[in-house]
């Protein structure tokens, strides 16, 4: 933040015009993915807003998922300096027609009066101003616009075009100017539109005789709410404005400006474009200054112009908000009085230093990073931009500088995770197998292998060429959901656990060798529970055998062998205790 | 220490805190006794007999004259007052013309929910057979008598809250009715069209004149244009009828509901009033630089009006000379659009709606006409336009809010404030304070008035005004009398004649509280704080009409009216003796109350004394009229058409002398002028 800030401006609370909400980040990286500076570092998983680094341009306000991007809250700013006593005076964003429409466009002007502004004026009076100043001054510069965040970002992350801006301010505060003017030194300003990096721009120690604050339309929707007021039944009512400002109220879609200056731009030009949106802007400053032929260039940070400004939610198609802006400046204006010109309009727009950001990082710093992360092999490095960085080594970088983390590389984690679950089956005492829906072998881990002496070509057999399958033919019938029982087989005795996973249709088994175990008393009993259990349904089965009748002899008498087995094998068993 | 005072309401205990009688202690214990003749601003009457009640000790007492007592044991629904009760609506049932699917009033009205709260089902008694005519004779207010239940609201409210007394109880008994004086109609009475009695009936016996059919007619004429204005009172309590809460201001909806319904072009009362503001606020500023005509009246309200022409001739000068704003729309109106479309006079409508029923009088009269052609053709109330767009099936609260068409669409908010008492004094205030100097728009708020007489000394510059506002005919009476005794002195007074102002009017939803009319007044006032401009000189559109349309003479003409002194009863005089002799001599003496004690019936057998000994007998008629509103200068004789005042029988006599000399020269005038029209 600049200096002299705190004393300078008292209705602002001193946070960063853009931060995260901790309590609703989670972890997704979108916002690092979006931000076009990379702003946002990541702290044990939470994001947070480089103010430094900040250009303000509300991107990540706009994508986050979660709402936990925010611009900073000025309502009570603004309520408070209602209440001081001073006059205040608001200046509306030509935007607003995108978002009070139609009808509504003349019951803003009363709503605002109802929440006790005095002055309900058009930024677009400050935008005729401008228009008409950057023309004038042209050989000063050939990029002209009325976005902060383009200043913004020039004079953070291209100081070498600072030159290049036509150094005239921006609409609002040559408005805030003009309104103070007009009114008197003691009225107070209020600036309402889409815009995040309008509440920084306020703040710029040049500005501080402009605007006392500046208010979202997201927040002004708020305030309506709070107090009840509703446009529908709010009186019809027009701006306070002076001068003609048909084209002026076009400001706030993409070659706005130009057009207003009645600079012929439609996009055939060799020397003027209008351009609008992150990635453009980046890619226009990417020309070196050597090939750089343009005579006026006007960039607007978010695609579409400021109608796509982060400062308001809004489902509208993006095409329908430009037809409602032409629409509204197409509207006469009543007028007796022109704009007054000589208000201050020259900006003081400097390179900044934001320190060691843009610095060179070593590269054996990067390479500790990618190999700590297992992509060290260029190979594994897969650019998938899942952190948020447009390459494995970019977050490299990021992690070098304290902005990331190693966590944020997903294919890493996933391996990480993956690896840690194998080794635990790999290296267990017990003997795991998981069995498909027909019971044959899909898994085995080294411990099974060793108690029931087989190895991996067995994968794809049958469960019972190995072990009594009983309890999995229980489970695979849905009766029940585990099971568990002790065995003995080859000699071996076994404790038996199995359970199904039903959404797979596997089911998983796992096997804890007791030949050297002594059995407790409990375990006798549960050893004799089973053999009555066993005992009642031979019983059972006798007794549907004798009922039934002989084509069922042959499954009969092999169950009925079965089971006798299954008796004599307990026998066993009980000779072993 | 204070006794705390309790009463036993249908065994539920009850504290008295000041209530001013059982009915009001009742009511707060949460029963709703049903009342026709109860109303907390005007007397209790104790008429309808509804509110009866037990009280212990002291049998069946009305509910509304029965002070609240410590230890009373009250008993509102035994077995014999709900057979009373049941008894007393079927006999206002009998005595009831109960068509009540097409009464203007119906959904409405005490009697049907009364009769349907009561569980009335059937009325045991023999319907009154021969229904008595409709008073149609008045503009504003249609008179049903075979609706009347005699509640005496309209009596009481109109002498005591307006002073006027037009309606009264005739005859006894089972003959008893209500009606105006001779039986006259409303039209032919001193009644100022006010519409506060409209108001308070609380069946169909007085609503106001409906003009719905003749404007469906004239939406529906392909040949005609029809202009509509929307009074600032209206917006505020038309939503009252589609579910809003009073107060609401809906007049975007009201745009586009007028628009779906036909009208061509949709317009704005409130444009006009900017006009009387600059009008009204010149002609103050003249005036008071003079130091002529003070106080200056405001002439906004036209019950007002006549009452002014009615009571106090004396003092028309003193009012504005400016036409209402509706007036002044419809004089503009037809000027400027007619022109404007290339249509003639005849094909232009323009339709006012209002608050108000006395606005539908006073576009019938002859001063606002041009050959014969009303600058505003048809006047409809809050109520009417309610009726229209529920007929039109739209659904008014779904409404996407509508724009008026410019350029009298376009207003100041001291035009949308003239609809509340105190707005209009404010408006003028705004505009002269920043034409002599300085002021802003809260300055005047103090004169924001919900009834009550104010009286305030403002200090503009070093100008001090000594100014009055006053709602409500009755207090207007008493402060004017105070003003013609000397009492009082005052630079400008604003009267309105319904309480409150225009939000109160009598062609409104009727309000069920105070409250009700003070939430649309605030509301009034909100919609100003929400406008562009507050002063009306600022209107932009009025400045270029001033600049490009309106000469000063044509502003006067256009803005303008007068006022004339007017009889407070119609009618012929009566012809006491006529002969059939050629009738030279025509004299007519007043028999009105002031005349009659100052000596009119020994002047009148003077006179016939007089004319049988000069043998004129044969050619002498003599009439005798009612008042010629010169009380104070009576007995009054006319001789022909001269108006001989405090006559004595020698003045008169030497008048008739005079006009027997003056007549052979009359008549060989006349004749020489025939003989010419004959030749020509």
């Amino acid at each position: 933040m600049r200096a002299g800030e705190q004393e300078q401006n008292s209705f602002e609370k001193q946070t960063s015009t853009i931060y995260t909400i901790s309590a609703s980040c989670q972890d997704c990286y979108r916002c690092v993915r979006v931000c076009p500076v990379k702003a946002i570092s990541v702290k044990n998983g939470q994001a947070s807003i480089e103010d430094e680094r900040c250009i303000k341009c509300g991107t990540c306000v706009r994508t986050c998922p979660q709402h936990a991007k925010t611009i900073r809250f000025s309502l009570d700013a603004v309520k408070e300096l209602l209440h001081s006593g001073r006059k205040v005076a608001v200046s509306v964003a030509p935007s607003f027609a995108a978002f009070f429409h139609g009808w509504q466009t003349t019951r803003l002007p009363s709503a605002l009066r109802c929440l006790g502004f005095q002055y309900i004026s058009e930024t677009a009076e400050g935008a005729k101003l401008i228009a008409e100043e950057t023309l004038k001054q042209r050989d000063k510069g050939s990029i002209c616009t009325a976005c902060p965040a383009v200043i913004n970002y020039i004079e953070k992350y291209r100081p070498d075009y600072v030159d290049l801006l036509i150094p005239v301010t921006s609409p609002m505060v040559a408005h805030g100017r003009m309104l103070k003017k007009r009114l008197g030194k003691t009225w107070a300003v209020v600036f309402i539109g889409p815009c995040a990096a309008k509440k920084q721009e306020a703040l710029r120690p040049e500005n501080q005789d402009a605007v006392d604050a500046v208010l979202t339309f997201a927040e002004l929707i708020q305030w309506l709410e709070e107090e009840g007021i509703e446009l529908s039944t709010c009186s019809e009512s027009g701006f306070e404005s002076y001068g003609e400002l048909d084209k002026a109220r076009l400001f706030p879609l993409q070659g706005g400006l130009l057009k207003t200056g009645s600079i012929d731009c439609d996009g055939t030009n060799i020397d003027v474009i209008h351009l609008s949106g992150s990635e453009e802007v980046m890619r226009l400053l990417d020309i070196p200054h050597g090939k750089w032929k343009f005579s006026i260039v006007e960039p607007l940070f978010c695609a579409g112009g400021c109608i796509n400004g982060p400062g308001i939610a809004l489902d509208k198609n993006i095409f329908l908000r430009k037809q409602d802006i032409v629409a509204y400046a197409e509207k006469p204006a009543m007028t007796a009085q022109d704009i007054d010109r000589s208000v201050p309009c020259a900006a003081g727009f400097a390179p900044e230093d934001i320190g060691s950001i843009n610095e060179e990082v070593e590269e054996s710093l990067i390479n500790q990073v990618l190999e700590a992360t297992g992509k060290s092999n260029p190979v594994l490095q897969l650019n998938c931009g899942a952190c948020g960085y447009e390459s494995c080594r970019d977050n490299a970088i990021a992690v070098v500088k304290g902005m990331a983390e190693p966590e944020m590389c997903m294919p890493h984690m996933r391996r990480m995770a993956q690896q840690r679950t194998d080794r635990i089956i790999e290296t267990s005492p017990n003997g795991v197998v998981i069995l498909d829906s027909e019971l044959k072998i899909i898994n085995m881990n080294p411990a099974f292998h060793k108690m029931f002496m087989c190895n991996n070509s067995i994968i794809g057999r049958r469960i019972s060429y190995l072990v009594d399958a009983d309890g999995y033919e229980k489970l695979a019938a849905g009766t029940m959901e585990a099971f568990e029982s002790i065995k003995s087989k080859y000699g071996t005795k076994y404790h038996e656990q199995i359970y199904a996973l039903r959404d797979e249709k596997q089911y998983v088994g796992m096997y804890t060798d007791m030949t050297k175990i002594k059995f407790d008393p409990k375990h006798i009993g549960l050893i004799k529970n089973q053999t009555i259990e066993h005992a009642r349904e031979l019983l059972d089965h006798q007794i549907r055998f004798s009922q039934e009748m002989a084509h069922y002899l042959g499954r009969s008498t092999a169950q009925s062998e079965e089971l006798v087995k299954r008796l004599i094998d307990l026998y066993e068993e009980q000779d072993l205790i | 220490m204070l006794k705390v005072q309790r009463a036993t309401i249908d065994n539920n205990e009850v504290l008295i805190e000041g209530e001013r009688n059982l009915l009001e202690l009742i009511r707060k214990a949460n029963i709703d006794l049903p009342t026709f003749c109860y109303h907390s601003e005007i007397s209790v009457y104790g008429a309808c007999r509804m509110c009866m009640v037990e009280v212990e000790g002291r049998g069946i007492v009305p509910a509304c004259s029965t002070p609240a007592v410590n230890g009373m044991v009250v008993h509102t629904n035994t077995r014999q007052i709900r057979n009373m009760r049941k008894l007393i609506v079927e006999l206002m049932l009998a005595n009831h013309d109960q068509n009540c699917t097409t009464c203007p009033k119906s959904g409405e009205c005490r009697l049907q929910k009364i009769a349907c709260q009561l569980g009335v089902d059937k009325v045991r008694f023999k319907q009154a057979e021969k229904l008595a005519p409709k008073d149609l004779s008045s503009d504003a207010i249609v008179r049903d008598p075979n609706k009347c239940v005699q509640c005496g609201d309209c009596v009481r409210v109109c002498q005591e809250i307006q002073s006027v007394g037009v309606l009264d109880f005739a005859h006894r008994g089972a003959h008893a009715k209500v009606i105006p004086s001779f039986d006259k109609g409303l039209g032919e009475v001193e009644c100022v069209n006010c519409g506060q009695c409209v108001k308070v009936c609380p069946v169909g016996a007085l609503t106001p004149k409906h003009q719905i059919n003749e404007v469906w007619e004239a939406i529906h004429d392909k040949n005609k244009v029809v202009a509509v204005q929307i009074a600032p009172a209206v917006r505020v309590a038309l939503g009252e009828y589609f579910g809003y809460k009073s107060g609401t201001t809906i007049t975007g909806q009201t745009v586009t509901a007028l628009r779906m319904m036909g009208f061509n072009h949709i317009y704005d009362t409130c444009f006009a009033a900017d006009f009387t503001v600059i009008e009204e606020g010149n002609e103050f500023l003249s005036r008071f630089e003079k130091n002529e005509r003070l106080p200056q009246f405001t002439s906004c309200c036209p019950a007002w009006v006549k009452f002014a022409e009615q009571y106090y001739p004396d003092m028309l000068t003193n009012l504005s000379s400016c036409k209402s704003p509706q007036q002044m729309f419809g004089a503009l109106c037809k000027d400027m659009l007619a022109k404007e479309l290339r249509i003639p006079r005849e094909n232009l409508v323009v339709v006012s709606i209002m608050p108000c029923t006395a606005k539908k009088f006073e576009a019938n009269r002859e001063e606002f006409r041009v050959n014969g052609n009303k600058d505003v053709d048809y006047v409809l109330t809050s109520q009417e336009l309610a009726l229209m767009i529920k007929e039109s099936g739209i659904k008014f609260d779904r409404l996407e809010p509508g724009s008026f068409d410019l350029p009298f669409g376009f207003k100041t908010g001291a035009g949308v404030i003239f609809g509340s008492s105190g707005g209009v004094s404010e408006a003028v205030l705004r505009y002269a304070a920043d034409t002599a100097g300085k002021g802003s728009i809260t300055e005047f708020s103090h004169l924001r008035s919900d009834g009550d007489i104010i009286i305030e000394t403002v200090t503009i510059g070093d100008i001090k005004l000594r100014l009055a506002i006053v709602s409500g005919l009755g207090k207007a009476r008493q402060l004017i009398d105070k003003i013609r005794r000397g009492e009082e002195h005052f630079d400008l007074v604003e009267v309105m004649a319904c309480s409150g102002g225009c939000v109160n009017g009598g062609g409104q939803p009727v309000a069920e509280s105070k409250t009700t009319v003070q939430t649309r007044a605030k509301s009034l006032y909100d919609n100003d704080k929400m406008l562009q401009f507050h002063n009306s000189k600022d209107n932009p559109y009025l400045q270029k009409i001033y600049n490009e349309d309106l000469s000063r003479p044509k502003a006067h003409q256009l803005l303008h009216t007068h006022y004339s002194n007017r009889k407070r009863i119609s009618g012929e005089d009566f012809i006491l003796s006529s002969k059939s002799g050629q009738k030279k001599l025509t004299l007519t003496v007043c028999f009105g109350t002031s005349c009659f004690l100052r000596g009119a019936p020994e002047l009148y057998s003077q006179l016939t004394e007089y004319v049988k000994r000069s043998g004129l007998e044969e050619e002498t008629e003599f009439k005798v009229s009612f008042c010629r509103e010169k009380c104070e200068k009576g007995p009054v004789l006319l001789i022909n058409d001269e108006v001989i005042e405090r006559c004595t029988i020698d003045k008169a006599i030497k008048g008739i002398e005079e006009a027997l000399q003056n007549m052979p020269r009359q008549a060989a005038e006349e004749a020489s002028a025939a003989k010419e029209s004959t030749k020509a």
